[in-house]
């Protein structure tokens, strides 16, 4: 009975991996067959095996985030016109159904976090970033911890990015 | 004579059985009581006998006096505490078998408890243990936590970017240090 139940949040689990935005599937879709695109896509059932992975083979603060993830997808061009992917993707997207984290325009680059929750939960992280020579978009779904993520590249000690902390705040 | 002929007579009957009971009265009283001539003296001696037995009846606390004799009887009151006691070693016996089964019955449900929890888990590992020792697995699966571990580093770095270029723009604007010397402070 007990593993009846389990089972069967399991199973719930696994389709709401499955329900990934069906805008951005058919988005991804779209360029999936395009070979000047870098494409990603780690399925629930990878996500499964990745949880599986011995302690030595992978960072604990990575593995944090990853062991509550669903779904990756990740799209990418190079030496391109991004903002032309960007304005399409963000025309195509429904992002009204989204709750906007984050858009940064630094020069001729454009960032744009949207998030889509349920309670207090982050179930889904998109991602778009456009600027003049490449275009990205990478949407996570399951369970996001915001925090743990924007730790992830401090622990990594990023360089530049440290140093811009530091000009920041001691100018 | 005529009398003791009719005492012939009777006694003759007497000793083919067919004498009434009356008739055995008449005799058993000439036996008894009257002067006997000496060709009857033989039966003298059986008739008195007979008579000495009718005359012989229990006393009257015979019947008080056997039922004291049973009542203190040690054999007979040992022999009803022994069949007592068996009855009640029966009893104490079905009472210890009942309890047993009592266990038993939660000993059986526990050890199925227990198996359920014990033996399922460990299908479970098993086949986790055979999905681990698959090679082309394995490597699928460091392949995709890098894929996934670049994602999440490049979307970390981009948000604080973000970050760092709203703080930036901010301590362009004017006084963060004091800001963040006075939250310091």
């Amino acid at each position: 009975m007990k593993y009846g139940i389990l089972i069967i949040a399991f199973l719930a689990m696994s389709f709401q991996g499955f329900s990934q935005n069906d805008a951005i599937t058919k988005y991804f879709n779209q360029y999936v067959e395009d070979t000047s695109f870098t494409v990603v896509y780690i399925s629930p059932k990878m996500f499964g095996m990745i949880a599986k992975l011995s302690e030595d083979e992978v960072e604990e603060d990575v593995q944090q985030v990853i062991k509550d993830l669903k779904g990756l997808r990740v799209l990418m061009k190079d030496d391109s016109d991004g903002i032309g992917y960007y304005n399409e993707a963000v025309k195509t997207l429904d992002l009204k159904s989204y709750e906007e984290l984050m858009t940064v325009r630094n020069g001729e680059q454009n960032v744009r976090f949207v998030v889509k929750d349920n309670g207090d939960i982050i179930e889904e992280l998109l991602l778009l970033v456009g600027s003049p020579e490449e275009f990205i978009m990478i949407s996570f779904v399951g369970k996001i911890d915001l925090d743990k993520i924007a730790k992830l590249a401090k622990t990594a000690d990023i360089e530049g990015l440290e140093h811009l902390e530091k000009v920041g705040s001691h100018q | 004579m005529k009398k003791y002929q009719h005492i012939e007579q009777l006694l003759d009957k007497y000793w083919e059985g067919e004498t009434t009971l009356a008739e055995d009265k008449t005799l058993q009283k000439f036996f008894t009581s009257e002067t006997i001539p000496v060709e009857l003296q033989t039966f003298q001696s059986l008739f008195q006998a007979k008579s000495d037995i009718q005359r012989q009846s229990l006393s009257d606390d015979f019947d008080s006096n056997l039922l004291a004799m049973l009542d203190t009887s040690p054999k007979v009151v040992q022999m009803a505490t022994t069949s007592e006691n068996i009855v009640n070693t029966q009893n104490i016996q079905a009472a210890e078998l009942q309890k047993w089964r009592w266990i038993a019955g939660i000993a059986a449900s526990v050890a199925l408890f227990l198996a359920v929890y014990i033996v399922m888990p460990r299908t479970e590992t098993i086949e986790i243990a055979k999905s681990e020792l698959n090679e082309k697995d394995h490597k699928e699966a460091l392949k995709s936590y890098e894929q996934t571990k670049m994602a999440l580093m490049f979307v970390s770095a981009k948000m604080n970017q973000g970050a760092q270029t709203a703080a930036k723009g901010l301590s362009k604007v004017k006084n963060l240090n004091q800001i963040i010397n006075q939250t310091e402070q």
